[in-house]
């Protein structure tokens, strides 16, 4: 990896374009292995994510390396912001985000934004929408599951 | 191609699910064999199993785990809150994690009675991350034979009782230890980790413990050092490879007990020898280094770079602090961050002597904390030689009206140029 370039340029599947410092960039380990192995130039195409998230990583990403490494009180400030990062984003934006993380390989953003859905989806109904999954059994069988573990299923 | 797509997208969601799933109790985890036939299974595969709260019976656990069929388990965590479980069902559901070869293990048992772990508990390879949590008043932890955690990185013990033989049968067997944390534990007399080659960071916090006695410590090889300290005595004997440190100190009285708080402190500043980088708090100043300035005491020299201070602006902090810059000779970065009342240490509003602070507050002019901030500042750029960076963080209860800067006009700025200082206020 050459050390002069010190930006780099990240592309959205939908072709909007990021110039973002490498040491924010290189949180991402894919990134960091697409870097490493020389496979591309000062520009990096990032297939499955879209403008509006990558803008949303990027911020992330930004939080994280300026603030690293200034001890204590600012591990307290940065865990408010993540709080702050996550608490307004729909539904759709989070699963978005997952994807992304999960894509991008940021172990800590992956963390946060399961915990954030964790934290807010407590009920099947609400499952089946963040999921998009369509309910397929007869209310009989649900009602065998529920007998089989009727300790969890058991408010 | 659709087939294909959404195949892609079932996969997606499946690997979110999981991922989601590590992070709820397993009753919700359970719940989500409703979802729907495709997903029925999913949460029995998924590698991190996390019992937590009032809910698990203890049937409920035996049933969760033989449903459980991810080939291995890579997080383990089991928090239970009923105070009684017989020893025969503890020791399965350990053994039970030991045998899934589980990496990263987390116990948190609140039991009224006591338990020792099965051997086998002491003998796991394959554990690189152990965080125990007991109640130190019922129960030792007593290790009944050799320990031989291999893999074992990071140990975090809380609310364990500790003796001196059980801390080194632990230590002497995780020779990879990397981390070891202790948070209100009962501590031994005394702490040796000069055959731990591979740690180098150690977290102490016995700000509430009420039962023990001294303790020393024997840290040769450590870098990073965080003490959360209260009246009881704690002595560092050798950190010589130490470079960061972090000192916070919880007093609850404010009495003649100090002088004894101040020797222990300056000791401790004594070893201090080689750290660049020094976190410290608002008692370290106000109730500690200010005494010792006043009352002539002297403190050693220090090599610290970077300084990052939690503090009030009163006027009690400001001698500590003048001697702890005059004694930071190669100082670069100043990191300030000011507490409010509400951050402080409880117990000391009702302290004899009323701050600065509270004689303004008495008086209704709050505006004094920017009165006290600027001439801060002034002082630390007036002495500052090698200072290239301060950053003052003006947020919080007393810094709510933007008064920084029309105390500012009032101080000639040649000074601060002079000084060749940066000085950046960053608004929040």
């Amino acid at each position: 990896m050459s050390k002069s370039e010190k930006k780099i340029v990240l592309k959205s599947l939908d072709n909007e374009a990021f110039e973002v410092e490498k040491a924010v960039a290189l949180q991402s380990q894919t990134i960091w292995v697409m870097c490493e192995d020389k496979c591309v130039g000062n520009e990096i195409p990032l297939e499955n994510v879209t403008g509006q998230i990558l803008a949303k990583v990027i911020d992330y990403c930004k939080k994280h390396a300026v603030v690293d490494g200034d001890g204590d009180e600012s591990s307290e400030e940065l865990k408010n912001w993540d709080t702050e990062f996550t608490k307004n984003m729909d539904q759709s934006t989070l699963f978005n985000m997952i994807l992304a993380a999960n894509y991008l390989n940021i172990k800590s953003l992956l963390n946060l934004t399961c915990q954030a859905v964790a934290d807010k989806t407590k009920t099947i109904d609400e499952f089946h929408t963040f999921l998009n999954i369509e309910n397929n059994f007869t209310p009989e069988e649900e009602a065998q599951i529920c007998q089989e573990n009727l300790w969890a299923f058991d408010d | 191609m659709a087939d294909k797509r959404g195949r892609r997208r079932h996969k997606q969601k499946h690997d979110i699910l999981h991922q989601i799933l590590s992070f709820v109790p397993i009753t919700y985890a359970i719940r989500t064999s409703v979802l729907s036939k495709r997903w029925r299974h999913v949460w029995c595969k998924n590698p991190s199993l996390y019992i937590e709260g009032l809910k698990p019976t203890d049937q409920g656990i035996n049933e969760t785990l033989t449903y459980f069929t991810a080939p291995k388990i890579m997080s383990f965590h089991l928090s239970i809150r009923r105070r009684y479980h017989p020893t025969t069902q503890l020791d399965r559901w350990i053994e039970f994690a030991i045998s899934q070869n589980v990496q990263k293990l987390s116990l948190n048992l609140l039991l009224s009675h006591t338990y020792r772990f099965p051997e086998l508990f002491y003998l796991c390879s394959s554990i690189k991350q152990l965080s125990l949590e007991m109640e130190y008043y019922v129960h030792n932890l007593i290790p009944t034979c050799t320990v031989s955690w291999q893999s074992l990185r990071n140990l975090s013990l809380r609310r364990c009782r500790l003796k001196d033989e059980s801390i080194e049968k632990i230590l002497s067997g995780c020779p990879n230890l990397v981390s070891l944390a202790l948070y209100y534990c009962h501590l031994p007399q005394r702490i040796d980790l000069s055959k731990s080659l591979s740690l180098t960071r150690l977290d102490i916090n016995r700000s509430d413990c009420y039962h023990d006695g001294p303790t020393e410590i024997v840290a040769p090889h450590i870098h990073y050092l965080r003490l959360k300290i209260s009246e009881k005595l704690l002595t560092l004997e050798d950190v010589s490879s130490l470079i960061e440190a972090n000192l916070d100190i919880r007093i609850y009285t404010y009495s003649s007990k100090d002088d004894f708080l101040q020797s222990m402190v300056l000791n401790m500043l004594e070893k201090f020898q080689n750290v660049e980088k020094l976190f410290v708090g608002v008692t370290f100043f106000r109730y500690i280094l200010s005494h010792a300035a006043l009352s002539g005491v002297h403190f050693r020299v220090l090599k610290v770079k970077t300084l990052i201070i939690k503090m009030e602006f009163v006027r009690s902090v400001i001698p500590g602090l003048a001697r702890l810059l005059q004694n930071s000779p190669e100082l670069v970065n100043l990191i300030v961050h000011p507490v409010d009342k509400n951050n402080l240490d409880f117990g000391l509003h009702f302290c004899s002597v009323p701050s600065s602070r509270d004689m303004y507050s008495i008086l209704h002019c709050k505006d004094s904390t920017w009165k006290i901030l600027a001439s801060f500042m002034e002082l630390v750029l007036r002495n500052a030689k090698t200072l290239e960076t301060m950053v003052v963080w003006s947020g919080g209860f007393h810094f709510k009206k933007n008064g920084l800067f029309q105390h500012f006009r009032t101080t000639p700025m040649s000074q601060l140029c002079s000084n060749e200082a940066i000085a950046e206020y960053l608004h929040q």
